[in-house]
């Protein structure tokens, strides 16, 4: 563990290192920024928490990374990689590598680094010994090359990138998950991965969710299920039936191993087969069916619904921690309340942001609206509105309405020097970000909806 | 193998053009029928796109329940899927609000009274809490489309999906208006100034939105 947490944060620090070279390739610093720099880091550490790999490959995959910002020629690679057969990797692998990759993809623009690392890619890839069909699997999520996507545009920010890297590695996530899910469609599937889930540290494990059903288990594999298809087409989907069932025993064994290694706390059982002499009981009991490898702590209730129970806190655990790795800026929070708090508090904010693009859109796409209205539009009532002559007023909703529609009415038709455009943008986007962030009473979006109007009450 | 896989991008932003291109109808739309016709098509072209998913569903009934939408949605989902997907009959999204009320007082009675029985000092924390995490995962349900009738952990793999789908949402329409500001710029600014600012020459956004198998109409589809 310790160091464990040793490589997490050289990593860390590695990559900030990494964000101040990048920043000569000409970032647009935005407030966008400082969020990415934590989401970053927290990939690293989310990957460390997630993996539970033992510390060679994790510098292992640090290296991997490293040479990837460095964009060493791939010999390099090879040698990297050449730890990693040495490591007792299962296919939690295939979560970190992408996982690590794409933020150091976020960090860079231009087709430049992109193409080299594309190139680089595949070789690596083809370096994995561990899994024989690890290769197909991984290179098969194929969520890259989506990253090219957001990096050859110049103007935008590293938000898009993080979207992009963030869709990737949940999908990568949930068709790991999912691909157990598609073996059988009962909570045998999730067994491998519930075996090294149970190794992690568990943050969560405090105040109870819920009291809700202990049957999540054909919903969760119906969800991951609906997220798999997402990404994939069928016939990939088939063949990976074929691929995983291959790779479950293998996983199985694994864990069975890692687990000898690693958890130190072993208890008598493995709910599985063989009933040993302390916990007889243990071999009768419902879990047997299933889960498989549902091992109970040594010094805890062998009881099976205190089992299924700490599996499901365990699956809920690993969600918050993904989720954690979405929202910016929640490495430092723990406890499911928080969490849950940041998250519900940067869904709304994504809403807003929507909301307010859509409104963008529908203002640019009247033939006469120049940008400067809708610059105007944007701009928040707490700024002073010149050309209303508006005190500026703090954001209750309706006085943000009130200010769109004296503004839109004031200004329709109104042209002005278009010079500041490009500046009028970034400011806008700006101002969007710190609106949807800084707001506390949020601003409800059926306000936002409700706004211009052509006659109207003040 | 590794084929770019930005199904995701391509789908919705066919989406959100077809639901514009058959939305507006004629130049003189007035801003509000316009805006609605924009929000119409940005969520269910994101609810398309994410295809598979509970909230992408629930999305999508949450706007067929207008009247003035079933027209376009039918239209623009096709027959087929539309009748597929408002059929009534899917237990976890057509929760009824009735049985929800009743269910959310009468667990949270019961669990008040429970807990406030047997709770000792030291329990206290925990059970303020919990009862913290509750609140919090009542509000979730009622933000992640379709969330209500979902139990905690599909819950948050819903908030995941969810989440990601609305960053790239956000992404890609943050790219959108940036391009029909340009286009826009472009048709009311004079030659001159479009020279100065850099327009002339095709503007890279433009390019890129539209890249990878999306047929650009070749002009804003909303002019």
């Amino acid at each position: 563990m310790r160091s464990w947490s040793e490589a997490k944060l050289s990593f860390r620090e590695e990559r900030k290192m990494d964000l101040g070279e990048k920043g000569k390739f000409g970032l647009e610093k935005r407030t966008v920024d400082s969020l990415n720099c934590n989401t970053t880091g927290l990939t690293t550490t989310e990957w460390n928490q997630i993996g539970s790999l033992p510390c060679p490959s994790a510098s292992m995959v640090d290296s991997f990374g490293h040479v990837i910002w460095n964009q060493l020629p791939s010999n390099t690679h090879n040698l990297s990689f050449s730890n990693a057969q040495a490591t007792a990797s299962s296919s939690t692998i295939g979560k970190p590598v992408p996982m690590n990759w794409n933020p150091s993809d976020s960090l860079t623009k231009g087709g430049m680094f992109f193409s080299t690392g594309m190139g680089m890619l595949p070789l690596s890839l083809s370096q994995f010994p561990c899994d024989a069909g690890f290769t197909e699997r991984a290179a098969r999520f194929s969520c890259f090359s989506d990253v090219a996507y957001p990096f050859i545009v110049p103007g935008s920010s590293d938000a898009t990138a993080e979207a992009q890297m963030q869709k990737n590695e949940a999908d990568r996530i949930e068709a790991l998950k999912g691909r157990s899910g598609l073996i059988d469609q009962s909570s045998n599937s999730g067994s491998p991965m519930k075996e090294q889930r149970e190794k992690g540290p568990n943050e969560f494990s405090e105040p109870e969710f819920s009291d809700d059903a202990r049957d999540e288990s054909p919903n969760s594999s119906k969800g991951v299920f609906g997220i798999n298809k997402r990404k994939r087409s069928n016939q990939d989907m088939e063949s990976d039936q074929g691929q995983a069932a291959a790779q479950l025993p293998f996983e199985a064994a694994k864990d069975v191993t890692d687990n000898k290694q690693k958890e130190e706390k072993n208890s008598s059982t493995m709910a599985n087969v063989k009933p040993l002499g302390k916990n007889p009981k243990e071999s009768g009991e419902a879990p047997k069916e299933d889960y498989i490898h549902v091992r109970a702590r040594r010094g805890q209730a062998t009881n099976s619904h205190s089992l299924a129970e700490r599996v499901r806190r365990e699956k809920i655990s690993e969600r918050m921690k993904f989720l954690q790795d979405l929202v910016p800026g929640c490495s430092k929070v723990t406890g499911k309340a928080v969490m849950l708090d940041e998250i519900i508090n940067y869904v709304q904010s994504l809403q807003r942001q929507v909301e307010l693009f859509q409104t963008r859109t529908g203002s640019s796409s009247v033939i006469g609206f120049t940008p400067e209205m809708i610059h105007q539009q944007l701009h928040p009532p707490h700024q002073g509105l010149i050309q209303v002559g508006m005190a500026g007023v703090m954001n209750p909703s309706d006085a943000f309405r009130r200010a769109l529609n004296v503004q839109l009415a004031s200004t329709s038709g109104f042209k002005d020097s278009t010079q500041q455009m490009t500046n009028a943008w970034d400011e806008d986007l700006h101002n969007v970000v710190q609106m949807t962030y800084g707001n506390n009473p949020p601003l409800k979006t059926q306000d936002l909806n409700g706004a211009p109007r052509d006659g109207f009450p003040l | 193998m590794q084929a770019a896989d930005l199904s995701f991008h391509r789908i919705f932003l066919k989406t959100m053009f077809m639901g514009l291109k058959l939305g507006v109808s004629s130049r003189k739309m007035s801003y509000q029928e316009r805006k609605r016709v924009i929000k119409l098509s940005a969520n269910i072209a994101m609810a398309v796109a994410g295809n598979g998913m509970n909230w992408s569903r629930a999305l999508i009934i949450r706007h067929a329940k207008h009247e003035k939408n079933k027209v376009l949605l039918r239209s623009l989902l096709g027959r087929k899927r539309y009748e597929s997907i408002t059929e009534p009959g899917f237990a976890p999204l057509n929760f009824t609000w009735q049985k929800m009320i009743m269910k959310r007082r009468f667990r949270r009675t019961n669990s008040i009274l429970r807990r406030g029985a047997h709770a000792s000092n030291g329990a206290t924390a925990r059970v303020i809490a919990r009862s913290m995490a509750k609140k919090r995962t009542r509000t979730l349900k009622s933000l992640v489309p379709g969330g209500e009738s979902l139990d905690d952990l599909s819950l948050l793999g819903e908030t995941i999906d969810y989440v990601i789908s609305l960053q790239t949402q956000v992404h890609l329409m943050r790219l959108l208006t940036e391009v029909l500001s340009v286009s826009n710029l472009r048709q009311t600014l004079p030659q001159g100034l479009q020279g100065t600012l850099g327009l002339s020459n095709s503007w890279l956004p433009t390019r890129i939105l539209m890249s990878g198998s999306v047929d650009y109409m070749g002009g804003s589809p909303l002019s």
